[in-house]
C-alpha cells in the first residue's frame, strides 16, 4: 500500500511540476517576446528612449531567470537567446534600426519557441 | 517537462502493449511490465549522460514517471485480476495429460521445435513422458512429467483474491451451487476467499483472505 501511495505521489508531483513549468514558461517567454517585438517596432519609429528602457528591463529579467530555464530546456536555444541579446546591444549602440528590429524579431521567435517547448500541442506530443 | 511526462506515459503503455502482443516467448525471466521498465530506465538514463546540452530533468522526469507508473500498476495488479491479466496475461497449458494442445501452441506462437528445446533444457527427451507443460506469464515453461505412481491432478483455480473464474469452474466440471456449498462449509464469502482450487480427484483447497496489516 505504501508503494502505491509513493507511486501516486510521484506521478502527481511530476504532473504538478510540469503544469507549473508550462504556465510559467508561457507567462515568462510570452511577455519577453511581446516586449522585444515592441522594442523592434519602436526602433523602426526612432523611439530609442523607449528601446533603451525596455531592452534594459528585458535583459535584467533574462539575466535573473536564464539559468533556471536552462535547467529545464535544451541549452542550445537558451544560448541562442543570449547571443541575440548581445547582438541587440550592439545594434542599439549603433542605432541601426533595421538590423535591431530584425534581431528583435529573431529573439521574439526564439523566446516563443522555448515557451512552446514546455506547452502541450498534438504536434509536440508526436 | 509536461511533454516529457506525457510522452513517457504514452511510450510506457505502448511498450507494455507491444511486449504483450509479442507474446511470452520473448520475455524470459521477467513479466512484461518489468521488462519494459528495465529497458526504458537504462535508455532514459543514458540520454542526459551522453549530451550535456540536454537538461538532467529530461532523463530524470521520464525515469521518475516510469517508476511512479510501475508502483501504481504493480499494486493495481495485486488488487485487480483484470489489471493483472491486461499487464501480464495468463499461463497457457501447452501439454495436458500427455496431449500436446496444438491450438494453444499456435495461439502462443511456440513451435514444436521450441517446445522440445525447452523440454530438453529440463532433461526431458520424450514428449510422451510429460503430463503437463505450462507456459508461464514470464515466458518460462513449467514441466510436470508423469509421476511414477498416480497421475498428477493439476489443481484449477476457481477463486483467486475474491474473484470467481467462471471459465475455470466450467473446465473443472462444477457450477456455482458447488462453489456456494464449499463456501458455506467454511462459513466464508466470495470476497473473504483468498484461494479456492480443485483438482481432477475432487480435492479442494480453500484459503481465507488475511486482514491487511
Amino acid at each position: 500500500m505504501n508503494r502505491l501511495w509513493i507511486g501516486i505521489v510521484i506521478l502527481f508531483l511530476l504532473l504538478g511540476l510540469g503544469v507549473g513549468l508550462m504556465w510559467g514558461s508561457v507567462a515568462f517567454f510570452g511577455s519577453l517576446s511581446q516586449k522585444v517585438e515592441a522594442c523592434g517596432e519602436a526602433a523602426l519609429r526612432g523611439n530609442w528612449a523607449f528601446v533603451a528602457r525596455e531592452t534594459a528591463e528585458c535583459e535584467e529579467k533574462w539575466e535573473k531567470y536564464a539559468h533556471f530555464w536552462a535547467s529545464f530546456t535544451d541549452h542550445a536555444p537558451v544560448e541562442q537567446v543570449e547571443t541575440l541579446f548581445a547582438q541587440l546591444e550592439l545594434y542599439k549602440k549603433q542605432r541601426l534600426s533595421v538590423e535591431f528590429a530584425a534581431c528583435c524579431r529573431s529573439l521574439a521567435k526564439e523566446a516563443d519557441a522555448i515557451g512552446e517547448s514546455h506547452g502541450i500541442a498534438w504536434w509536440s506530443i508526436l | 517537462m509536461l511533454l516529457s511526462y506525457i510522452r513517457t506515459i504514452i511510450l510506457y503503455l505502448v511498450l507494455i502493449g507491444v511486449i504483450r502482443l509479442m507474446g511470452k516467448r520473448q520475455i524470459g525471466q521477467m513479466e512484461p511490465s518489468e521488462f519494459v521498465v528495465t529497458m526504458l530506465v537504462a535508455n532514459l538514463a543514458s540520454i542526459p549522460m551522453q549530451d550535456n546540452g540536454i537538461p538532467l530533468f529530461s532523463g530524470l522526469v521520464p525515469i521518475l514517471t516510469v517508476l511512479g507508473l510501475e508502483l501504481v500498476l504493480a499494486t493495481a495488479s495485486l488488487r485487480s485480476v483484470w489489471v493483472r491479466r491486461a499487464l501480464c496475461g495468463k499461463p497457457v497449458i501447452l501439454i495436458e495429460n500427455g496431449k500436446i494442445l496444438q491450438n494453444a501452441l499456435r495461439a502462443t506462437r511456440v513451435t514444436l521445435d521450441e517446445l522440445t528445446g525447452h523440454l530438453r533444457e529440463k532433461d526431458i527427451l520424450d514428449i510422451s513422458s510429460v503430463q503437463y507443460a505450462i507456459l508461464e506469464t514470464n515466458g518460462n515453461l513449467s514441466v510436470f512429467p508423469w509421476p511414477k505412481g498416480k497421475p498428477l491432478a493439476l489443481p484449477i483455480s476457481i477463486i483467486e483474491d475474491g474473484h470467481l473464474y467462471e471459465e475455470n469452474l466450467r473446465l473443472a466440471g462444477y457450477d456455482k451451487k458447488w462453489v456456494q456449498k464449499i463456501l458455506d462449509k467454511h462459513r466464508a464469502s466470495l470476497r473473504g476467499t483468498w484461494l479456492l482450487t480443485v483438482d481432477a480427484d475432487g480435492n479442494v483447497l480453500w484459503l481465507p483472505k488475511e486482514e491487511q496489516q
